[in-house]
């Protein structure tokens, strides 16, 4: 991207804001779509996802202090937006967070907009079984292939730990997907 | 079966699909959505001029409004001589303007139209002194 600061004052002046806007969504809006997919599993919720995340994003420009990349940031709010949703889910079935993430993926079976070849099948199961913050380094680093460094940055996490989150996780996938 | 290796192996895609066009329509939404958005929020500077406008009118109309009415109620103030001089030109009878009196006014009329004894004893006294009694006495 161009000069980011430069970039972001587009974005605050109001005579050049819907401009620099409709750009920051076509080049974000891909990318964090299949972040937040990666983690709600389902279009619509997803859809519903990006759509909250990108108005807030629009609705929290002038409170954006650069203190990190605006790319960090815009991961940062799409990232608590999936956790609230999976926790409301989760509470409107009276169910854990654990058992809703099963449901979610016994549906993707049948659901239009999931390839649903048996490796994919199986590799959704596995990933479902890891515990949520490890679900969301594998998904980041070997889907979306996030640097760690920027991973950093948008999780509040030290590299190293973020590391080691991976590596367990990638150990626990092939456990799973050798007995499955 | 052969065991997975993802760190070495082919990388395998999440699986998931969006419908045709879903992005350029979602773009489009989302836009629309902000140009709302900023419609309810934001007055345009159009707007504003309309609004300066409109009441520098109002104010205008109600300064021109307010002389108009103010210079009409000072010419319709008649003094007390025209009131005087309007009702000497015309015949209305006693009765008429009593009607338009109070008990109070009529007891301050008498007052002021019948003298007073001091003042009717002194017509006496004048009359008697006088040459042409017989005069007067008829002009009472």
């Amino acid at each position: 991207m161009q000069d980011e600061k430069a970039f972001i004052l587009e974005l605050l002046n109001p005579k050049t804001q819907n401009v620099a806007f409709q750009k920051l969504l076509q080049l974000y809006q891909k990318p964090l779509y299949y972040h937040i997919r990666n983690m709600v599993l389902n279009h619509e919720d997803a859809d519903d996802v990006l759509q909250n995340t990108m108005l807030k994003v629009f609705r929290n420009l002038k409170n954006f202090k650069g203190e990190s990349k605006l790319y960090s940031w815009m991961y940062r709010i799409a990232t608590n937006e999936a956790l609230t949703l999976l926790q409301q889910r989760a509470k409107k079935q009276g169910i854990s967070n654990v058992e809703a993430q099963q449901k979610a993926i016994e549906k993707l079976e049948s659901d239009v907009y999931f390839e649903g070849t048996e490796l994919q099948l199986q590799l959704q199961k596995a990933i479902a079984t890891l515990p949520q913050k490890q679900q969301i380094v594998f998904t980041m680093r070997y889907f979306e292939e996030i640097k760690y460094e920027e991973m950093s940055d948008i999780l509040n996490t030290s590299v190293g730990a973020l590391k080691a989150s991976y590596h367990i996780a990638v150990k626990k996938i092939e456990d799973f997907l050798k007995t499955n | 079966m052969k065991p997975i290796d993802l760190e070495n192996n082919k990388k395998i895609a999440s699986g998931f699909k969006v419908p045709d066009h879903y992005f350029d329509k979602f773009e489009a939404t989302l836009m629309e959505e902000i140009l709302k958005e900023q419609g309810s929020k934001v007055v345009p500077l159009c707007s504003r001029k309309k609004i300066w406008i409109s009441t520098l009118a109002a104010v205008l109309l109600l300064s021109i409004g307010f002389t108009t009415y103010w210079n009409n109620a000072q010419e319709n103030k008649i003094d007390a001589v025209t009131i005087e001089n309007y009702l000497a030109q015309q015949r209305i009878s006693t009765s008429e303007l009593t009607k338009h009196l109070t008990n109070d006014d009529i007891e301050a009329l008498e007052e002021n139209l019948y003298p007073n004894e001091a003042y009717l004893e002194a017509i006496e006294d004048h009359l008697l002194e006088s040459e042409n009694l017989e005069y007067h006495s008829n002009e009472f």
